[in-house]
């Protein structure tokens, strides 16, 4: 249980010290793609079938609307 | 009774299943796949469609917001092809039934040509009742 509480702190720790390496692990992200343009990000997730383009459609209707 | 042997094999009935027709050589199919609809979103600005995710086999459709534009966005099949953007005007129209309404002026211009074609050979038929056409003598008297 300790154990498990100091993977998760330090998961934590690695993803408040760079969010975009521990993003582009989880999903795969090769190293060409800028991961500072979230549309090249969410393309690369289209061609490798990780959403669909409807779940796209509804992240950008949201950011449209808090825009 | 006759000799039944337990350990002997007795076969079944064989070809249970009738066999498959021959019904010779089948045209090659082909599966030429199809762009699908990839969903509609309003847009603030037209310039948002550059940049815009779309997935590959899909075409997105985008409404600008406040403008009658309307701009298809379609990915081919392979990631080496290159987005393809049509845009389109919406036209606003002068009334609803307006289509049907030119519609039905046509037709009914047509009905009225025929008949006004009808009532010409129709005078034309009782003008030649009235005034047969002449037959000439042999003399050439009349």
């Amino acid at each position: 249980m300790v154990g498990n509480m100091k993977d998760v702190m330090d998961m934590y720790q690695r993803f408040r010290q760079n969010p975009m390496q521990m993003l582009s692990q989880k999903f795969n992200i090769p190293q060409n793609v800028n991961m500072s343009d979230p549309n090249s990000i969410i393309q690369h997730l289209l061609n490798t079938g990780q959403v669909s383009q409807d779940q796209v459609n509804n992240a950008m209707k949201m950011r449209n609307q808090f825009r | 009774m006759p000799n039944y042997n337990p350990y002997q094999y007795y076969p079944t009935q064989t070809n249970a299943y009738p066999t498959q027709m021959n019904v010779g050589p089948t045209q090659p199919t082909q599966n030429i796949p199809q762009i699908q609809d990839g969903g509609f979103v309003t847009i603030p600005n037209a310039d948002m469609v550059y940049n815009y995710p779309v997935a590959m086999g899909k075409c997105v459709t985008f409404k600008v917001e406040g403008k009658p534009i309307i701009i298809e966005k379609s990915m081919g099949f392979s990631q080496l092809d290159s987005p393809k953007i049509e845009r389109y005007r919406l036209v606003k129209e002068d009334s609803e039934n307006n289509d049907s309404g030119e519609r039905g002026m046509s037709e009914l211009d047509k009905v009225k040509s025929d008949i006004k074609d009808i009532w010409g050979k129709l005078d034309e038929i009782e003008n030649s009742k009235k005034n047969p056409p002449r037959r000439e003598n042999k003399n050439g008297e009349s």
